[in-house]
């Protein structure tokens, strides 16, 4: 049941930005994760659903009500906008103030969200004497205690050190799974939404690329901006072209030496009618020294390997153009090795649409 | 020897006679007030001039402190100056705020602020005297018409001080302050204000100073109640030397007292708004 329903939302602004004609639903007890590059609206969309923006067109429903937005969204802030001169419990509590909450039950509802955000100091100590994951902790509970249906995260954890960042994200998920909250959250590091999110949406320039689980998009991202920017190092792109044979339709970098197409290695059966050019994407990790079964072959020629712990990245030139390889073997560069792919880690892209073939 | 930070001897030199010269340029006019305001009057024109008092006399002190003007005087000037400079802080402050959340607005006031410190007060002094006339608030015991005409005068003072307090705090605070529930009034004072405590103590504080020293209104305006400046003025044109430089010492008495307490936030910078 859609906890949140966002229909046809724009919000356009002078200074370029914004978001066009976005369309979403997130289920009730969701971590639903907006994730893309700066600039792509993922910030102003998150806003319009907290009420800070107001939409140029579009419709935005919480709980299928339509009261006072502010009564059904709390919003954790990037930096977290904690109140620097009062108190760490005078800043949890001051939603309860403004509503002229009775003393007692303040005190009961501020250790209840304290200890829901897994915060251990003393409460009486002010935003500039804790540390940023405390700062974090702090802004969650003041959000918590409203007890809203949807809680708003703003790239919550990126001022913060890269450790301490993990370890939030972690206890992150933990809480999540643990209250059954609905959470959008927010942010430009696709890895995190990878590993946080139930759902996740792309974003770019205003609008939403794909919709999926973080298995979707990763294993069949609906364009080229969604393959490219989902996954770490990125994925190879490759051209290619289509040519026709008696058997069936293969497709080739161009230029390829002839002894390339030894056998057909590397010519890759396409299960559709395509003319022309076509997209061939691998990703790094997807390559190997391994044949193994079902598998396409590259003739690499290496130029660079950067040890990475845990393996290696290659840097490589196939058919003239470039790629990158995650191995866990190096290889001298200069050197030319065959590398494997299954034929089930291709994807394939039309260069006109840059949507995905198949 | 010849490292960047190390200076020749005579550039040192030079900074010491410099320095001493400005001290003493601050500091011999008011030795030579404190000086007449204890001798004799005879004394205080003597040619040659006595540099150091020959007889110490309370004659001059006795005789302003017999003034019943004296008491009238300070307490007027002391009404009008804190009224000129509450008003002028509580107007100022909202300004600031106002200027430093709307691009647009804050353009306009600043160009406003600054066109109004530009006006000469002689152009618009006889107008707003009718204009006091007419409402009733001339020469009035209160001080009112004359509070707030310094009032007037001082916001383009508050509403700078403070508004750069204003400008650096981050626009997140406010707004989770509104996602809290808070109307837009709670937020400038329970989020806002709290954080500018200090420019808007020193804008009162320069409000304040800025009223105590004012001349020419007060001269023109408060003509039989009179505040210390018109006094002051008064018994240095018609009066004699000695009691004129006790009752000067009265009127410093107070803004030496403040200024002494504004230097540590003078320290603190927080009087580095008036710079934007």
């Amino acid at each position: 049941m859609a906890e949140l329903e966002i229909r046809h939302l724009s919000r356009r602004f002078a200074s370029g930005g914004g978001v066009s004609t976005v369309s979403l639903s997130v289920d009730s007890g969701e971590l639903f994760v907006l994730v893309g590059p700066s600039g792509c609206g993922k910030s102003t969309l998150l806003r319009l659903i907290a009420g800070l923006e107001y939409p140029d067109a579009g419709e935005i429903q919480i709980g299928g009500a339509d009261g006072d937005r502010r009564e059904l969204v709390a919003m954790v802030f990037q930096n977290h906008a904690l109140y620097p001169h009062m108190s760490a419990f005078d800043n949890i509590a001051f939603p309860l103030r403004l509503r002229r909450t009775p003393r007692a039950e303040i005190e009961r509802r501020v250790a209840e969200a304290a200890a829901l955000a897994a915060l251990q100091i003393d409460l009486g100590r002010r935003p500039g004497q804790l540390s940023g994951g405390e700062r974090q902790r702090v802004a969650l509970a003041r959000a918590l205690i409203r007890h809203p249906r949807v809680i708003l995260m703003d790239e919550p954890l990126s001022s913060l050190d890269a450790q301490l960042r993990e370890r939030l994200r972690v206890e992150l998920k933990e809480f999540q799974r643990r209250t059954q909250r609905t959470i959008i959250y927010v942010t430009h590091d696709q890895r995190e939404a990878l590993t946080l999110g139930d759902r996740i949406a792309v974003m770019r320039a205003g609008t939403i690329e794909q919709v999926g689980t973080p298995t979707e998009v990763y294993n069949r991202p609906a364009n080229l901006f969604v393959a490219t920017f989902i996954g770490q190092p990125p994925m190879n792109i490759l051209r290619c072209r289509v040519r026709q044979t008696a058997a069936s339709t293969t497709a080739a970098p161009p230029s390829a030496e002839p002894a390339l197409e030894i056998g057909d290695k590397l010519a890759v059966a396409i299960p559709f009618g395509l003319g022309g050019e076509v997209l061939l994407g691998i990703r790094p990790e997807d390559l190997s020294y391994n044949p193994g079964s079902d598998a396409v072959a590259f003739e690499a020629s290496f130029t660079r390997v950067e040890f990475v712990g845990g393996g290696y990245l290659a840097y490589a030139t196939v058919a003239g153009q470039e790629i990158t390889a995650l191995l866990d073997q190096p290889v001298e560069p200069g050197r030319t090795r065959w590398l494997y792919a299954r034929r089930r880690a291709l994807h394939f892209f039309d260069p006109a649409s840059q949507r995905r073939a198949d | 020897m010849n490292t960047p930070d190390a200076s020749p001897r005579w550039a040192a030199a030079a900074r010491v006679v410099i320095e001493a010269a400005v001290v003493l340029a601050a500091a011999v006019p008011i030795y030579l007030l404190i000086k007449q305001a204890l001798t004799p009057d005879l004394e205080s024109f003597a040619w040659p001039p006595h540099w150091l008092p020959r007889n110490i006399t309370a004659a001059h002190i006795k005789a302003i402190f017999a003034l019943a003007e004296l008491r009238s005087a300070l307490l007027l000037s002391l009404a009008v100056a804190a009224a000129a400079a509450m008003v002028a802080s509580a107007l100022g402050t909202m300004l600031a705020y106002a200027m430093a959340r709307r691009e647009g607005l804050r353009r306009v006031g600043m160009a406003g602020l600054t066109a109004a410190r530009l006006l000469p007060m002689i152009a618009v002094a006889l107008p707003l005297t009718i204009v006091l006339i007419h409402l009733g608030l001339y020469d009035s015991p209160s001080g009112l018409g004359l509070a707030l005409i310094h009032a007037a005068l001082a916001i383009p003072t508050t509403a700078l001080t403070t508004y750069g307090a204003f400008a650096a705090i981050p626009l997140e605070q406010e707004e989770a302050a509104f996602l809290d529930g808070a109307s837009a009034l709670r937020i400038f004072l329970a989020v806002d204000v709290p954080q500018a405590k200090l420019a808007i103590a020193a804008s009162l504080v320069l409000s304040f100073i800025m009223s105590w020293d004012e001349f020419g209104f007060a001269l023109l305006i408060q003509v039989t109640h009179r505040t210390m400046p018109p006094l002051l003025y008064y018994y240095t044109v018609f009066g004699d030397v000695g009691p004129a430089s006790a009752l000067a010492l009265v009127m410093l008495g107070p803004a030496v007292a403040v200024i002494v307490a504004l230097r540590p936030m003078l320290k603190s910078g927080a009087l580095k708004g008036i710079q934007r």
